[in-house]
Parts: C-alpha cells; sequence; structure tokens
C-alpha cells in the first residue's frame, strides 16, 4: 500500500514537472503584464510628460466614460462586429447546401476556400487595398462596368462598409466549412422524415435544420466576435483607422493612444476593457459548449 | 434532378470566383509590367516578367524574410518543447482547479494582442528586449502556447490508457510513457500542430510592429511600410505579398483537415 502511494506521488511530481515550465511562462508572459496593465490603468502617465507618473485612481476609467472618441470606437467596433458576423452567417447558410451537394472537386474546393483565412491577415489587407484602389484596382474596374467607380476606402461614407468586406473574404470561407461539418452530421432520416411530412424548404430550415445546428452558429458567432475585438492588420493596411475616425475600432484607438501619442495610462485603461470583453466572451462560449456537450 | 444541380453549380463557381480572383490578381500583378498593370480594362493576356521580384529580392525585403522565418521557427520549437509536456501532464493529471487552469489557458488565446503589448514593450524597455528576434519568440509563445496547449490536451485525451500502463508495467516511468508510447501515438498531431503555431508565427503582425522596431521586424511588417513610399510600388508589393504568402499556402494544402479544427482554437472539433 505504501509502495503503491509513493508511486503515485513520483507520478505526481512527473506531472508537475512537465507542467511547470509552460505554466511559468505564461505567467511572466501573460499573468504578469496583465496586472502591470492593470497598474498603468491606475496612472496617469504621458511619455511626453517631464513630470512622469502620477497614482490617479479610478480617474482614467471616469474618463473614459465621457470620453467621446472612446464610444465613437465603441460604436464602430459594434458594426464591424454585426455587419462582419451577419454577412458571413447568412453568407455561409445560403451556399452551404450548394457546397454540401458538391460530389467531384469537394475536396479541392475546400482547400482552395481555406486559402483566405491561411494567409497573413496583413496580406489580406493589401490585396483588398488593390482592389479598391481607384486606378490599379480590379474592383473598381469591374464596378465601373456599371457605373460604381468609387473611392471606397477613402470616402468616409464607405470605407466601413469597405474594411468589413476584406473581414468577411477573409472569414466566410470559415463559417462555410463549420457549417458543411454540421450540416453532414445531421442524420439523413430527420430530413427524410420531414419531407415525408410534407414540409416546405423553408420550413425543414427553420424547424429542423436551424435548430440542430444553432449551437455551432452561436459557437461560430462568438469566436468571430473575438477575432473582430482583435482585428487590426486589416484596417491598419487599409485605412489605419480614418478617413479621420471613420474605422477606428477599440483596438485601434488604443494603439493610437499608446503608441502614438505615448498616453500609457489611458491606453492602458482600454487595454483593461477589452480584456475584460473578451474574457466575457470566452466564459460564454464554455459555458455554452458546456450546456451543448451535456445536451447531447 | 439535373435542372436543380446547373444554378447550385453556377453558384459554388461564383462562390471561387469571389475567394480566389483577388489572390489572383495579386499573383498576376506581381508578374506584370507597370503599364500592364494600370491598363484599363485590364489585361488577362500578358508577358510576365519578373523585374519586380529581382527589385524586391535585392533589396532589404531578403533580410525581413530571415527574421520571419527566424523568429517563427523559435517560437515553434520553444512552444513545443513547453508545450507537448504541459499539454500531457493536463490530459493524465488529476488536480484541483485543473478546470479552472484549462479555462484560463483557452482565455489567453483570445486575449487582444494589444492588451499585452503595451505592458510588455514597457517591460522590454527595461530588460532591452526591444527591436530583439528573442522577444518576439518569447511574446509570440503568449498565442501560440495556449494553442498548443488546448490542441495537443485533446490529443493525448485519446491515448488509450491501458497503452501507457501496459508501458509501465514494462518499466517505463510516467515520462518514459509520455516520450516512448503518448509521443509517438500522436505525432501527426503534434506536427500538425507545430505547422499551425508556425503559420500563426509567420502571419503575426501586431505584436511585432509595436515590439519590433526597426532591426528585428519581420516579413509582414515591413509589407505595411511599402505604403509609407512616395509613389505606391503596386509590382513590388505584390511580389513581396506573393513571396510571403507563399510557403504558408504550401503547408495548408499539406494540412487542410487539420487546419478547420485549429484555425478554431481547439474549441470546436469538425
Amino acid at each position: 500500500m505504501k509502495a503503491f502511494g509513493s508511486a503515485s506521488m513520483r507520478e505526481g511530481q512527473t506531472y508537475a514537472i512537465m507542467l511547470a515550465p509552460a505554466l511559468l511562462a505564461l505567467t511572466l508572459l501573460v499573468a504578469m503584464p496583465l496586472v502591470y496593465l492593470i497598474y498603468l490603468s491606475l496612472l496617469e502617465w504621458k511619455l511626453t510628460d517631464p513630470l512622469g507618473k502620477t497614482f490617479v485612481g479610478a480617474a482614467n476609467y471616469v474618463r473614459m466614460l465621457r470620453d467621446g472618441d472612446f464610444w465613437h470606437a465603441v460604436r464602430v467596433t459594434v458594426v464591424f462586429i454585426v455587419g462582419s458576423v451577419s454577412l458571413q452567417l447568412a453568407i455561409g447558410l445560403t451556399l452551404v447546401e450548394a457546397l454540401a451537394s458538391v460530389r467531384r472537386g469537394a475536396a479541392a474546393i475546400r482547400t482552395a476556400l481555406l486559402l483566405p483565412m491561411v494567409i497573413p491577415p496583413l496580406v489580406v489587407g493589401l490585396i483588398w487595398r488593390i482592389l479598391y484602389d481607384p486606378t490599379a484596382g480590379l474592383a473598381n474596374y469591374l464596378l465601373g462596368l456599371v457605373g460604381l467607380s468609387h473611392p471606397w476606402l477613402a470616402d468616409y461614407r464607405t470605407a466601413l462598409g469597405a474594411v468589413i468586406l476584406t473581414d468577411v473574404w477573409e472569414w466566410t470561407p470559415f463559417v462555410l466549412l463549420i457549417l458543411v461539418a454540421s450540416y453532414a452530421a445531421i442524420p439523413d432520416a430527420v430530413n427524410e422524415a420531414a419531407a415525408v411530412d410534407g414540409a416546405t424548404r423553408w420550413e425543414r430550415f427553420r424547424f429542423v435544420t436551424l435548430p440542430l445546428i444553432r449551437p455551432m452558429l452561436t459557437t461560430v458567432a462568438i469566436l468571430r466576435m473575438i477575432d473582430v475585438i482583435r482585428e487590426f492588420a486589416k484596417i491598419f493596411v487599409t485605412t489605419g483607422g480614418g478617413p479621420g475616425t471613420t474605422t477606428e475600432t477599440v483596438n485601434m484607438y488604443t494603439y493610437r493612444l499608446g503608441f502614438v501619442y505615448g498616453e500609457v495610462g489611458y491606453a492602458a485603461t482600454l487595454g483593461v476593457f477589452m480584456f475584460l470583453t473578451v474574457l466575457v466572451l470566452t466564459v460564454g462560449l464554455v459555458r455554452l459548449e458546456r450546456r451543448f456537450a451535456e445536451a447531447r | 434532378m439535373s435542372f436543380r444541380a446547373a444554378p447550385l453549380a453556377l453558384l459554388v463557381g461564383l462562390l471561387l470566383v469571389f475567394f480566389l480572383l483577388p489572390l489572383y490578381h495579386l499573383g498576376t500583378m506581381s508578374f506584370k509590367t507597370d503599364s500592364d498593370t494600370f491598363a484599363s480594362p485590364p489585361v488577362w493576356l500578358f508577358r510576365p516578367v519578373l523585374d519586380h521580384y529581382r527589385h524586391v529580392l535585392g533589396g532589404r525585403f531578403p533580410g525581413f524574410l530571415a527574421n520571419s522565418l527566424i523568429v517563427s521557427a523559435g517560437s515553434v520549437l520553444l512552444t513545443m518543447l513547453l508545450g507537448v509536456p504541459a499539454a500531457f501532464s493536463l490530459a493524465r493529471a488529476r488536480f484541483r482547479g485543473r478546470q479552472a487552469l484549462l479555462l484560463a489557458i483557452l482565455g489567453t488565446r483570445m486575449l487582444p494582442p494589444i492588451s499585452l503589448a503595451l505592458p510588455v514593450f514597457l517591460m522590454y524597455l527595461h530588460l532591452g528586449l526591444l527591436d530583439n528576434r528573442l522577444g518576439l519568440i518569447l511574446v509570440f509563445l503568449t498565442f501560440n502556447l495556449p494553442l498548443v496547449i488546448w490542441l495537443l490536451k485533446g490529443f493525448f485525451d485519446e491515448v488509450p490508457e491501458s497503452l501507457l500502463d501496459a508501458a509501465k508495467i514494462d518499466g517505463c516511468s510516467t515520462f518514459g510513457a509520455f516520450a516512448r508510447v503518448a509521443v509517438p501515438y500522436i505525432a501527426p498531431g503534434i506536427l500538425a500542430c507545430g505547422v499551425l503555431a508556425w503559420i500563426y508565427a509567420w502571419n503575426e503582425f501586431t505584436f511585432t510592429l509595436i515590439l519590433g522596431r526597426r532591426d528585428a521586424i519581420t516579413a509582414t511588417v515591413a509589407l505595411a511600410s511599402f505604403f509609407d513610399l512616395e509613389k505606391v510600388a503596386w509590382g513590388s508589393i505584390a511580389a513581396a505579398s506573393s513571396v510571403t504568402m507563399l510557403p504558408v499556402v504550401c503547408f495548408s494544402l499539406l494540412g487542410r483537415r487539420f487546419l478547420i479544427r485549429g484555425l478554431t482554437g481547439g474549441a470546436l472539433k469538425e
């Protein structure tokens, strides 16, 4: 009995030793910076200010709540999320049956669809900057044929929509591929039974398919929301947040404050805000996964 | 049935055009002379030239590509070295707070880079790690390590208990069972995880822009600065972009099935 106990203790030690280096790395590179970030958010600290830093408590948080630029950035982020995610889901749901019905060349098509999401996001931004360009852009030439040539990224009315489209291009294939997988998981018998009962295509979608794939849809939507909140490269290279601040998300605004204006304290406050937002979404995601796993 | 098949095929065709035409446009642009690039209507048939590649590869760009290579390879190595044993440990060990730890690791994967970049920038300033490739390799652990731990834990969960017990009866230690049985058992998964971590490191932009500064910048950040020039050199941008995305495209052709699972952060399984 004693020998058994010591053996399992040795096993526990081995597990601890195998886990420790990774945890140490994450403590030093994630946990410590996050604590430091919270501390920074309590300071009044401009890198350009010779007086250095002063402890101001929650003053930066009060400033955030009263900052019109911040609320503008929140609005831009929300529009980006709603526009991008709903377009992706809509296109995905429209095309999934067509894609699932493909027999010949299915593997090749799926591989091709993978490309937009694996190439560097910065290159995605570059590709679209080229496409939108009034002189060299293919998009503008094609749109020009129907009289719609337009400086999409330079006009404040169309810039946000144009940037959202780059995100739709990059991530709709992801939504599509997940949907194809969840459609494949629906037993044929379910659809056949509905057809026998005389359900129309819309009814079959609304009352049979949709309830079955809703868990997957919700998960995908949350994942995409988190990605949009973190989005940086594509906005940076297409508009840089402009014209003016029309495409400036909270992420871009935080970058401008911290690394262009050197407002360390206030930028840290926005960093905390973003961290908390993503944390809430992640916890929601995990709760959801768990609930669906139990229901299964 | 065939009267329905035609519109469906057309729909799939349109889908492919929308997702592939932009890539085709970039690729062909890199082989076009400037006069062909700006021709309106666009020329679909043209005599390909290598001028842009010669120009891009003759300048500073190969140095940035080398940075990308060093940083991404270093990141994958360090990530796997720390992540593989940690994932095994989390799959096998039972201890209080394990669920909370797993959740924290997943949460780390989702963190906005900018929230970390600000404090890390100030820490690196003191440590002399700004504009340093080692600094980038270390900070890339913040997204790659959680990803690899999370994905590989899933793989290690699937290793049959009996296999590991048999190894121990044969005289293997716990670590021996890990190294000689579990790791070979999931070797394809480990390889695929490595490729995925490599892609994320190669594609990274935010951290590199902020922490890389001047000498340690990678290809993606160098690409963004092409627009700072007075006259936008479209051909060079297209050529440099093509070179930068080529290795990623090759790798993703190899590991398609796994990538879908990996790109979702392991939160869903295909």
